[in-house]
């Protein structure tokens, strides 16, 4: 009981004394969204239909040095607390931050984070999912993590470095949730760097390198996995035109009481997309993605769900500044034996930013 | 002869006609001049206009010993929309969109004043603040020092 009162207790304090500290600035995003998914379940005539609707919740604020940020998610499909970060600039350009913090061995995730109108799809790459999405790699760490950005004549170079408790998994990976944080996650780290050409431009590139030691429950002849992780990514911007894409080469080591078996993995994906018109309110866009080999990693075959192989079609129309409509089609590989070859899915959705 | 006398005449008073159409078109880029301003306290001596270009897309400027803090002036829209123009070289809503989207990974943006008051009290607590107005504004408000005309 004790236990139970404590924990929303000291949340409660700790909310009210942000909220009523004297703030230089301080920011509250709202991203609501409703999404309607279709996917047709073979050998029947109904289709497994989803109707999804959701509200990532973002507040920053600063005083002085010191910094903090909180994002929440509450949806029909779960309610989590996402990111829930206490920071300190300790020089500048450098900040230390202290909490929960998304991974930088995700490029994709540390630019969009949940704020599904930032991106121009609809979904994310399977390889780049959070992990109640059946996500195969830590996507959040509970720990440190050190940004760093600094100019180098017209350049900017950035690094971020995390470590941390990780998640565990149990069906799925399970993240160290700070409202209820009875959890047995181990180390989890990664180091990225970026290079901008050009301070200001959206233009990036770099590469990331992550280790986890995953504890695994209830899976019979598994009781660890230690991930070591590489991975690069490009971010282009020309015009109409943008291209996303990473590449990450990963080693499971599977351990059980009898021995350990060392997998390796490669998965990429690539989404170009292209503004139809000159007001850049129509954007098409597409995504290609493949983990061949993916049915021989016998950690990858934990996640049924995970897509060895995707394609991604679609049309993102913005309604207004602050509204996005998106259309998307996919035809999908997965690695669940119970289910057909390739899956096709219709998906639509509404989502906003506020204020904007 | 005379018939040159009066080409040179057509050509001086075409020159002059010129000339006088220009008058209300410098004045009217006079009006549009926009300044980089610090409080007259502030340790900055000089920022080039590529310096206040990244300052205001949220790199790490550091100057004269201080790190800049951009502030964003909403109290006059000509002074923003030139500055969106010819500093920033992009539309308010592609600028709005870029510092969320900063604001939303944690690197926070610049605070935006719309009223005057409360931004020259800004620039007069914080030595390492910034903001930009337009030039005859800023020759005439106390406290404040021009730093460069971008």
């Amino acid at each position: 009981l004790i236990r139970t009162l404590i924990i929303p207790l000291v949340s409660l304090v700790v909310f009210l004394a942000i909220f009523m500290l004297p703030v230089e600035a301080a920011d509250l995003l709202l991203f609501p969204s409703v999404t309607a998914s279709q996917q047709p379940i073979p050998d029947a005539e109904s289709a497994d239909k989803k109707f999804i609707p959701a509200v990532d919740i973002f507040y920053a604020t600063e005083f002085n040095r010191a910094l903090f940020l909180a994002e929440y998610l509450a949806s029909s499909n779960e309610n989590e607390l996402e990111r829930f970060q206490f920071g300190w600039h300790i020089l500048p350009g450098k900040t230390l931050w202290l909490g929960r913090f998304h991974n930088a061995i995700s490029f994709w995730n540390t630019q969009n984070h949940h704020g599904d109108f930032l991106q121009s799809s609809l979904s994310r790459p399977s390889i780049a999912n959070y992990e109640d999405e059946y996500g195969p790699l830590p996507s959040h760490i509970s720990g440190f993590l050190l940004e760093s950005t600094r100019t180098a004549g017209d350049a900017e170079i950035n690094y971020t470095a995390g470590i941390g408790i990780g998640p565990v998994f149990n069906s799925t990976l399970h993240p160290l949730d700070l409202l209820n944080p009875e959890h047995p996650g181990k180390l989890t780290a990664s180091f990225r760097l970026g290079y901008h050409p050009e301070v200001g431009n959206p233009d990036q590139f770099g590469a990331a390198l992550g280790y986890a030691r995953l504890p695994v429950m209830h899976v019979m002849q598994m009781n660890e996995v230690r991930q070591s992780i590489l991975s690069t990514f490009l971010n282009i911007e020309k015009n109409k035109f943008h291209l996303i894409g990473e590449l990450f080469i990963f080693q499971n080591h599977v351990s059980s009481v009898a021995n350990t078996t060392t997998y390796t993995t490669v998965s990429a994906y690539l989404q170009p997309e292209y503004k139809l018109s000159e007001s850049g309110r129509t954007t098409l866009f597409g995504r290609l993605e493949s983990t061949p080999d993916a049915e021989k990693d016998k950690y990858l075959t934990l996640f049924p769900e995970f897509s060895r192989s995707q394609v991604v079609v679609g049309l993102r129309f913005d309604l207004t500044p602050s509204q996005a409509l998106k259309v998307e089609a996919g035809r999908s590989h997965r690695l669940d034996i119970n289910e057909p070859t390739h899956i096709n899915s219709i998906s639509a959705q509404w989502s906003m930013i506020l204020p904007l | 002869m005379e018939h040159d006398i009066t080409s040179v005449k057509n050509i001086i008073a075409i020159w002059l006609a010129i000339w006088a159409l220009q008058v209300p078109l410098l004045a009217q880029a006079e009006q549009q001049r926009l300044a980089i301003v610090t409080s007259a306290d502030s340790n900055i001596k000089t920022l080039s206009a590529k310096e206040v270009r990244r300052a205001y897309l949220g790199a790490s400027i550091v100057v004269d010993g201080v790190e800049i803090k951009p502030l964003r002036n909403l109290t006059n829209e000509l002074a923003e929309e030139v500055f969106l123009q010819k500093v920033l070289f992009m539309s308010g809503e592609a600028y709005d969109r870029q510092l969320l989207a900063r604001a939303f990974r944690g690197a926070g943006r610049p605070k935006a004043y719309d009223n005057l008051f409360e931004l020259l009290m800004a620039l007069h607590n914080n030595n390492a603040a910034i903001t930009y107005m337009l030039y005859g504004m800023a020759v005439t408000t106390p406290g404040i020092r021009i730093l460069s005309y971008p």
